[in-house]
């Protein structure tokens, strides 16, 4: 139900929807911030009801998305204001938060969330052994012996050159 | 236990991977990650071409293809099929310095290279090509380049230096590339002043932003042609010495967008010519005129008041530019940033003091 007050027709913008987790928190978040996740732009055009219930996502990570979105859909943030925000946001989290994050930007659709998590993943993981990016995505090792130097011999005849740019 | 990465995400963090060593620790982690490096190749390197067959149908999703070693002409058509979406190909033959082939037909250890046929597998199975370079491979003729210009109406880039079997005949397939910009002829000894008019006659007139034509057995007649080459930044014409100061004044000093024009080893290009491309060439950045023997220090000095030149090269024996020609060059002409001069030239007592009054890099080279 849309209360009227003195703002008048401003209040349709200022409409909030409520997301809760799955452990049960809800968050009040207004529309304009939620919109910005694709996901729940598309339900919040299909069903009436604000309250939107996400199965797979946990509390803080949820909390996490949400100031993000909430930044972002702060119009008196400049953008420069919002990419440093970006840096910000990544920076010194824990390889088992990104994870989580970068899980739940995908399921909400948040392209440059995504991104930018993508990003800092891929920057850890980087000169990392094989074997702890095994550990840290909880992956057991399914090659035989033979087959992982096969891999290896593989890829001494194929590889990856990305010098291309400069020619 | 947390929710599988998909295979989208997981390649989203893969893109992000600059260092092949890392893509290589990333597919050993398990097979689907090994899967899913696969598929998120966009480039690849082939180094052991024979070994094709086994292990490229793990990169469906190719984009750039390179190799600089002979291909048997026989696997293109399996290239094709597996990697449709190739839009760079890259066969560029390394560059040794000596020939690369054994014999005349394209053969190098009894293996056929990439011929007519290969070109062709490759244009009818990859339709988004925009770049084939195939420098060196002399396998390819004009029958190939018809049925690649057929098939690859993208094209912006084609580079068939040293591909001698190109003739007249092949431009004339080129011609109608609408989007090309940059070509590359050098030395394909077989084209005449007749392709010339042929290309000039074509489509790609009004795109083509790059040409090189040098050492090719080009007269002023056919530069002639080129006249409509409405926008055209960059031309090599090194070694075309039967190019003469006619075809520059009358074509290429008309060409007010050209950005960098390299005439070294040009035997009959003297001041008239240079005098025509300093009033003509009002945005060129770059002069190469190494080796011009008939150039003075006359036709230089027609620069010192042009608005654009940045890099001059001119080094030669028998002339010389004094050190208050070279003050009176870089003095009027203020966009310069290097000059290379042969280390010869006389006078070179007072490149000193125009050395300490420009902000120009002076390069002299050593003799």
């Amino acid at each position: 139900m849309v209360t009227t007050d003195e703002k008048g027709p401003l209040t349709a913008k200022k409409k909030s929807v409520i997301i809760r987790s799955c452990d049960g928190d809800e968050f009040l978040v207004s529309e304009s911030a939620a919109v910005l996740s694709t996901s729940l732009k598309k339900i919040l055009e299909e069903k009436e009801d604000r309250l939107i219930h996400l199965s797979d996502i946990d509390n803080k990570t949820l909390a996490m998305v949400i100031a993000y979105l909430s930044t972002h859909a702060d119009d008196g943030l400049s953008d420069d204001l919002k990419r440093s925000f970006d840096q910000e946001f990544v920076s010194g989290k824990e390889f088992d938060v990104l994870k989580y994050l970068v899980l739940a930007t995908d399921t909400l659709q948040v392209t440059c969330l995504c991104y930018t998590v993508a990003k800092k993943m891929a920057d850890i993981m980087k000169n990392k052994l094989v074997e702890w990016v095994r550990r840290e995505f909880d992956i057991q090792n399914d090659y035989t012996p033979e087959a992982e130097a096969e891999i290896r011999r593989l890829d001494a005849w194929a590889w990856d050159d990305r010098q291309l740019e400069d020619d | 236990m947390m929710e599988r990465l998909s295979d989208d995400l997981l390649g989203l963090i893969l893109d992000k991977f600059d260092d092949p060593n890392d893509r290589k620790s990333f597919s050993q982690v398990c097979k689907d990650w090994f899967r899913v490096e696969g598929l998120h190749r966009s480039t690849l390197q082939v180094l052991e071409p024979d070994l094709i067959p086994n292990f490229l149908p793990r990169f469906p999703n190719i984009l750039n293809f390179q190799s600089s070693v002979p291909i048997r002409d026989s696997l293109f058509e399996f290239i094709a099929s597996t990697c449709p979406r190739i839009q760079v190909l890259n066969l560029n033959y390394k560059e040794t310095g000596d020939h690369p082939y054994e014999n005349d037909y394209g053969e190098v250890d009894g293996m056929k290279d990439i011929d007519d046929l290969g070109i062709s597998a490759i244009a009818r199975g990859c339709r988004d090509l925009r770049e084939v370079l195939l420098r060196r491979r002399i396998g390819i003729w004009d029958r190939g380049v018809a049925s690649l210009v057929k098939f690859a109406g993208n094209l912006r880039n084609l580079d068939l230096g040293f591909c001698t079997g190109v003739s007249d005949d092949g431009l004339e397939s080129i011609g109608g590339l609408k989007y090309l910009e940059v070509l590359n002829l050098q030395g394909c000894w077989r084209i005449t002043d007749k392709g010339l008019g042929f290309l000039a006659k074509g489509s790609l007139c009004k795109k083509l932003r790059i040409l090189n034509l040098a050492n090719m057995e080009i007269t002023d007649c056919g530069l002639i042609y080129l006249k409509e080459m409405s926008c055209l930044e960059e031309l090599n014409l090194a070694e075309c010495h039967m190019v003469t100061d006619i075809s520059i004044e009358m074509v290429v000093a008309t060409f007010s967008t050209l950005k960098k024009l390299i005439l070294s080893w040009m035997f009959d290009v003297s001041d008239v010519a240079v005098s025509a491309l300093a009033r003509g060439c009002k945005n060129l950045e770059v002069l190469d005129l190494s080796g011009c023997g008939t150039v003075s220090a006359t036709g230089i000095c027609a620069f010192s008041s042009h608005g654009s030149l940045k890099e001059l090269v001119w080094t030669k024996w028998n002339f010389a530019i004094t050190g208050h020609d070279l003050e009176h060059l870089v003095f009027g002409c203020s966009t310069l940033e290097r000059i290379v001069l042969h280390k010869n030239a006389q006078g070179k007592d007072s490149y000193g003091s125009a050395r300490k009054n420009i902000n120009a890099e002076l390069c002299v080279r050593m003799g």
